[in-house]
């Protein structure tokens, strides 16, 4: 009995290596599922501010860049707005719901991490529950779609991007508005695959690409991209289409968070039996 | 437990993730080649260290790193593996070689000597990686994409973790 003891305990070192390593492999599963594990990532006020710090001196290097992007998206406003309060004044004529003229609600938030070369890839903004951030959100840049928000802490909210392979965008090409979906393939940050087109309907290279009205977090006719190859497999029934995000991750530094006033309800519906 | 001190060991562990934080997070080579300069401090733990204390360590590195690159368990997963084997890759590569084992006090490049040092070094960082890249990728689809990042990666660590070595190397006590 005492050797068996004395075996055990010269294998201590081995057995809560198997036991920590068990911990660590049940992190990486239950990740993405369980609520509790939400205070070791991004959003968690100390890792998320000393991103902050980290960030702040990177994003001097894109000021630049930054400027003439937000100059041009202002030049673009501007023009729509013109349309737009044309169109509007029949319109909020019409429309006697105030909340369905006010369906979406836009915040301006700063980026404070990002990743973009790994298999699955998050970033981190500093708007969170406190000015209205919750899970289930959409997020855009100025160029297009971004992603959305899974978690929101006190300041900051956690948002998956496209770039990520558990991430179901519903998407619509412009020219015929046949929707399929939007998935990533894990390699190159600045393409997307979209799923779902029979080939019988007509694809071309430089077609847009823009977020249906089936998904509840963008509005409809955010756009996506841009159809940057089309392939079509011998006894595929679906195109191979590779579509160039308009996005740049790489330099992205304001976001927009979408807030839908009418996601409840849609939800609510959909649920019922 | 052992004869660094912990006060050096404690200052060492906030240095390497201040700078795998705030610098090596950031360095990122042709989109290949990332920057994993805080197993550096993993691979400098005394030589004598007691291995639960090793796996101990490990875990606590693993969990800090995880939290800022969104990864949780990734990185603990692959400390944990590199502390586990850490003991028997050192007392291996000791014995083939022609350095005194009683005098080794801690795991250098100015006790065991840079080819020595490097020969380690490299064979961590290598099993480290791989873990890494392999449980990111997730699938065996990407196995030739995830294997040119892990030995790119590898390189560029290792270039990091021996700068690391010469830039802090303090005059041998006697």
């Amino acid at each position: 009995m005492r050797t068996l003891f004395s075996f055990l305990f010269r294998l201590r070192a081995t057995f809560l290596f198997l036991l920590l390593e068990f911990i660590a492999f049940w992190l990486i599963v239950q990740h993405n599922h369980y609520q509790g594990l939400r205070y070791f990532n991004s959003a968690n006020y100390l890792v998320a501010s000393t991103l902050e710090v980290s960030n702040k001196l990177e994003a001097y290097f894109y000021l630049k860049e930054v400027n003439k992007r937000l100059a041009e998206e202002n030049r673009r406003l501007h023009q729509a707005l013109v349309v737009a309060k044309r169109k509007n004044r029949e319109e909020v004529r019409r429309v006697k719901d105030p909340i369905l003229v006010k369906k979406y609600k836009f915040m301006l938030a700063e980026v404070v991490n990002k990743t973009t070369l790994k298999a699955n890839n998050y970033i981190t903004v500093e708007k969170g529950r406190k000015q209205g951030v919750f899970p289930g959100m959409g997020v855009i840049s100025p160029e297009g779609v971004v992603g959305k928000v899974t978690e929101s802490s006190t300041h900051y909210a956690r948002v998956m991007s496209v770039l990520h392979r558990d991430i179901r965008i519903s998407a619509q090409l412009k020219s015929n508005g046949y929707v399929g979906y939007i998935d990533w393939n894990g390699k190159d940050a600045r393409f997307v695959k979209m799923k779902d087109v029979p080939t019988p309907v007509a694809v071309k290279k430089g077609d847009s690409i823009i977020a249906s009205g089936y998904n509840a977090f963008f509005p409809q006719g955010t756009t996506i991209g841009t159809v940057a190859k089309v392939e079509k497999l011998p006894d595929a029934t679906f195109h191979d289409i590779t579509v160039k995000l308009a996005t740049d991750f790489n330099s992205l530094t304001y976001v927009y968070i979408i807030g839908n006033n009418l996601k409840q309800e849609k939800d609510s519906l959909e649920s019922k039996k | 437990m052992n004869q660094q001190g912990i006060f050096p060991q404690l200052l060492g562990f906030i240095g390497y993730i201040v700078f795998q934080v705030f610098f090596a997070r950031k360095m990122i080579l042709f989109e290949t080649a990332f920057c994993f300069t805080y197993v550096g401090f993993l691979l400098g733990l005394p030589y004598r260290a007691n291995r639960i204390y090793l796996l101990l360590i490990a875990f606590l590195t693993g969990l800090i790193i995880d939290a800022f690159y969104d990864t949780l368990g990734i990185h603990i997963a692959a400390c944990l593996l590199l502390a586990y084997v850490r003991p028997f890759v050192v007392n291996t590569l000791v014995v083939r070689s022609n350095v005194n084992r009683d005098l080794i006090t801690e795991v250098s490049v100015r006790e065991l000597g840079s080819s020595l040092f490097a020969t380690y070094a490299t064979l961590l960082i290598f099993i480290h990686h791989s873990i890494i890249f392999f449980i990111e990728a997730g699938t065996i689809q990407l196995l030739a994409f995830s294997l040119k990042r892990v030995i790119f990666s590898t390189i560029f660590t290792l270039i990091t973790v021996i700068i690391v070595q010469y830039l802090f190397l303090t005059p041998k006590r006697r």
